[in-house]
């Protein structure tokens, strides 16, 4: 089954007139401000509403859109999801705080923004505007100061916005806690700027190790670094919080704008949003998309920092070296060695003999596409080599840790 | 019989090529005819960004208006549309390559048909080479000065457009899609040529969609009515104005020093150059003026310079910013190398940047950089003198005051006193004591006054 591959209409997808309109009256998208909220909590759905909105909305239109996105991690346009997200974490969800137990299924998103990476679950309200770009030139804090007040008249007396753009609350310069991360995508004329909220997540204790990738210290990206802050819940429920936004909103771009909740049937019927949320949701896109980066267990020439050590039960002469761009594996600059733990070189080029993919070319492997590292690295003659074999399962199964790779990859 | 028609077509469509070529063409070596796409300047405050994914590949056409590159910046997403036609025939930045300045060559354009295998041992080099990125976070605040250029004191600015302010042009929207009287007509009422959509043929905003336009209302905030005063917002330009004279006031220990200059010579010597141009040039004051203060920078080098981390950058090229007022605002383009460029290329230099400036077709590396400014207020009969802000992190700018007559005492060969006219303008140079000293400044005001008075010496 070959994997969908959108290639360059991947890039911001120019909006060529849509087939299937959102709104039956057009008239909507052209008044001077627009005020949306979203009842659903797909977040594919919601950021391709958002696009959507931002490319057909008037040219010189102020519109507020906000919405609520079930559990996921949300990573920038440029960024790596091996280098930023502990992919194995969330492959097997997160526990749910009430049943420790029962695990949350966890989405892996990259929007078209810039920026790093953050976390969106139901306690958490997206809030997204969308101007002319001269807003963005003339002001870019402007949005994240409005949401600022109203978060201020809420009672969260400490709420401002830093020089990283953030919204953070703290006592002090020094004790500050971040709420919530802004981010920018400009299109010829229009700018939109979109942050989180924290309000009242019930998984923030696990956020950390969520953000916190095992092959962080092996990687060396030219992606966008994310950078972390420690994070806290502002304690307000969501409606009171969306209702001070559409405030503050309405307060800055003057008149009663009425608050049209998007029908999501309409939405997922309208031609140009069906597209989009079918091209983020391909591993094309979330993984094809990474700039090029490195994953080395020791120093080069290129990279020579310290590497964590690795686990005691790996063979000890194990190197590996990989160098990936758009998520593919450029087998001529990649080498695997040392999988024998007993003397004797043992080096393996990965993909020739993958059991699952006959087609494998000779000098390339999809990493995003790498069920199981074990049959990527096998040797069909290996499996009548104990020794050997049994090597490879653990360096396998290490390499699996690392990437994300196993079963019920949600 | 057909040699000559052939030769004909051929001489046509190497015209025709040529008119369609953008006039950033270069003729480089052995290279086939090209443009250098460089980083642009996607917000007034971007000092550099990283390239994202290419939306094109080398052999791949582009229409004007397509994605050529994302790129990012400070966590903004951008498209890089390229306002041009033409084939990609290099990338010179791959994707992630990070922080790279605005105004390095990240691309190669050619016209159709062109043989791009040519360009594949193209370097950045034979680009032009690239500029340093910019020095690491600390010291971003003393690297963005240096871009967006601002001129010293701002006389009131000419009325900004409605709706969005005014801001520095960005190649996203370089070149808006309307004709050119609509274009006009747009600026004559003020009205934000962004915000209209057009109705003619591709697109093309008419000066019918500006009319209807003046008559609709534009969004955003309107003042209640009878309110006793109107909340201006701050355009990116002018906080970007804002924070750079501030922080010149708060880093640069500014000192003045005046100087009365005689210029009936100077005046005499622009007249009898000018009645000989046959309209090839049109020499003005200012023009002099600039001149001079390559001169004295020459002379004086101290005050040629900037004050950077753990140095004094003394330049070796002395390049002048020259305050330009345009429907937007301020801008300050650069005439570069002014000891080495006579009266006459610093005269069409000027007039070229100006109009370039009033058309915002400025590019990046036109208006940033520069190692010393003049602000010339002598168009304003009312300005005697005054002093200006200095323009970081150059150390010194001239203040122009305008031309007055002036009664001076003369002696005559009898030995009787007499008076005399003389035509004399005040001069106000503001020095950064940091990295000029008073007698340091004083001195290149002598030398300033001794070329102005004596024009002559120019030659020398």
């Amino acid at each position: 089954m070959a994997p969908f591959r959108p290639s360059l209409s991947l890039l911001s997808r120019i909006s060529a007139p849509s087939k299937v309109p959102l709104f039956r009256d057009a008239t909507v998208l052209a008044k001077p401000v627009q005020i949306y909220t979203s009842p659903t909590h797909d977040p594919y759905l919601n950021l391709a509403i958002e696009q959507y909105l931002l490319r057909n909305c008037a040219k010189s239109s102020a519109v507020l859109f906000l919405y609520v996105n079930r559990p996921c991690v949300v990573i920038g346009r440029n960024q790596n999801p091996w280098m930023e997200v502990n992919l194995d974490r969330r492959r097997r969800g997160i526990p749910s705080p009430s049943s420790p137990s029962k695990h949350t299924r966890v989405d892996l998103v990259r929007r078209r923004s810039g920026g790093g990476t953050v976390f969106h679950d139901l306690g958490n309200v997206n809030w997204s505007v969308i101007c002319p770009s001269a807003s963005f030139d003339f002001d870019r804090n402007r949005h994240a100061e409005m949401v600022s007040r109203a978060l201020r008249r809420l009672g969260v007396e400490e709420a401002r916005v830093n020089d990283r753009h953030d919204i953070v609350v703290g006592p002090s310069e020094k004790e500050t806690y971040k709420v919530s991360g802004s981010a920018y995508k400009l299109i010829t004329g229009r700018a939109l700027h979109h942050g989180t909220c924290l309000l009242s997540s019930p998984h923030l204790p696990m956020v950390s190790e969520l953000l916190r990738s095992p092959a962080e210290g092996y990687m060396q990206s030219k992606g966008v670094r994310s950078v972390r802050s420690p994070i806290r819940n502002v304690e307000l429920g969501n409606e009171e919080f969306i209702d001070a936004v559409i405030g503050e909103f309405r307060k800055m771009y003057e008149g009663e704008t009425p608050v049209v909740d998007v029908d999501t049937e309409a939405a997922v019927q309208a031609t140009w949003i069906a597209e989009e949320m079918e091209t983020i949701q391909t591993a094309d896109w979330k993984y094809g998309q990474t700039p090029q980066f490195t994953f080395s267990t020791h120093p080069t020439e290129e990279d020579p920092r310290r590497r964590p050590p690795l686990p005691e039960d790996l063979p000890p002469k194990l190197r590996i070296h990989l160098d990936v761009r758009k998520g593919i594996i450029d087998l001529n600059s990649s080498s695997i060695s040392g999988l024998r733990s007993d003397e004797g070189e043992c080096a393996v080029r990965i993909g020739e003999n993958d059991l699952y993919d006959v087609d494998a070319k000779a000098d390339k492997k999809t990493l995003y596409e790498i069920v199981d590292w074990g049959t990527a690295l096998s040797n069909p003659l290996d499996l009548q080599d104990p020794l050997l074999f049994n090597d490879t399962r653990k360096v396998s199964d290490w390499l699996n840790k690392m990437f994300g790779i196993g079963p019920s990859s949600m | 019989m057909l040699a000559p028609v052939l030769r004909r077509q051929a001489l046509q469509q190497t015209k025709y090529a040529r008119v369609l070529l953008p006039s950033l063409t270069r003729w480089y070596a052995s290279f086939p005819p090209h443009t250098v796409v460089k980083m642009p300047a996607l917000s007034p405050t971007m000092t550099a960004g990283n390239i994202g994914a290419w939306g094109k590949k080398p052999g791949d056409s582009i229409e004007p208006g397509e994605v050529l590159v994302e790129i990012e910046t400070d966590k903004a997403q951008m498209d890089f549309e390229f306002q041009e036609e033409g084939v990609l025939a290099k990338i010179l930045k791959e994707s992630g390559e990070k922080d790279v300045p605005v105004g390095n060559p990240i691309a190669i354009l050619v016209e159709e048909g062109t043989d791009i295998s040519a360009f594949e041992s193209f370097t950045l080099k034979d680009a032009g080479g690239e500029s340093a990125p910019p020095a690491p976070k600390e010291e971003k605040k003393e690297e963005s000065s240096s871009s967006g250029s601002t001129p010293a004191p701002t006389p009131a600015p000419e009325p900004e457009e409605s709706g969005s302010g005014g801001r520095l042009p960005t190649s996203l929207d370089r070149d808006p899609n309307i004709t050119l009287q609509a274009r006009g007509l747009a600026v004559e009422k003020g009205v934000n040529v962004r915000s209209l959509k057009g109705t003619g043929p591709g697109g093309k905003i008419t000066e019918e969609d500006v009319n209807k336009a003046v008559s609709a209302p534009t969004a955003g905030t309107a003042t209640p009515a009878g309110a006793q005063y109107e909340d201006i917002p701050i355009s990116g330009m002018r906080k970007t104005i804002a924070n750079r004279l501030k922080e010149s006031m708060a880093e640069n220990p500014h000192y003045f020093v005046s100087s009365s200059l005689s210029v009936s010579k100077l005046l005499k010597l622009r007249q009898a150059l000018n009645s000989k141009a046959d309209g090839r040039y049109k020499l003005s004051v200012n023009d002099f003026l600039i001149k001079a203060m390559g001169v004295a920078c020459k002379k004086v080098p101290t005050v040629n310079s900037s004050w950077r981390d753990g140095v004094i950058r003394q330049f070796n090229t002395v390049d002048v910013s020259v305050a330009v007022a345009t429907p937007t605002g301020l801008i300050t383009p650069i005439v570069k190398g002014v000891e080495g460029k006579g009266l006459q290329s610093i005269s069409e230099a000027v007039k070229d940047l100006a109009k370039k400036a009033r058309d915002s077709k400025l590019k990046p590396e036109e208006y940033q950089g520069g190692s010393i400014s003049i602000s010339n207020m002598g168009m304003n009969p009312a300005v005697e003198r005054f002093t200006a802000v200095i323009n970081p992190p150059q150390a010194a700018i001239l203040a122009i005051g305008s031309v007055k007559k002036v009664a001076v005492p003369v002696e005559n060969d009898d030995g009787t006193t007499s008076v005399e006219w003389d035509e004399q303008i005040v001069v106000t140079g503001s020095f950064d004591h940091k990295v000029v000293d008073g007698a340091v400044g004083a001195e290149w005001m002598k030398e300033f006054k001794q070329v102005i008075e004596n024009p002559l010496e120019l030659l020398l």
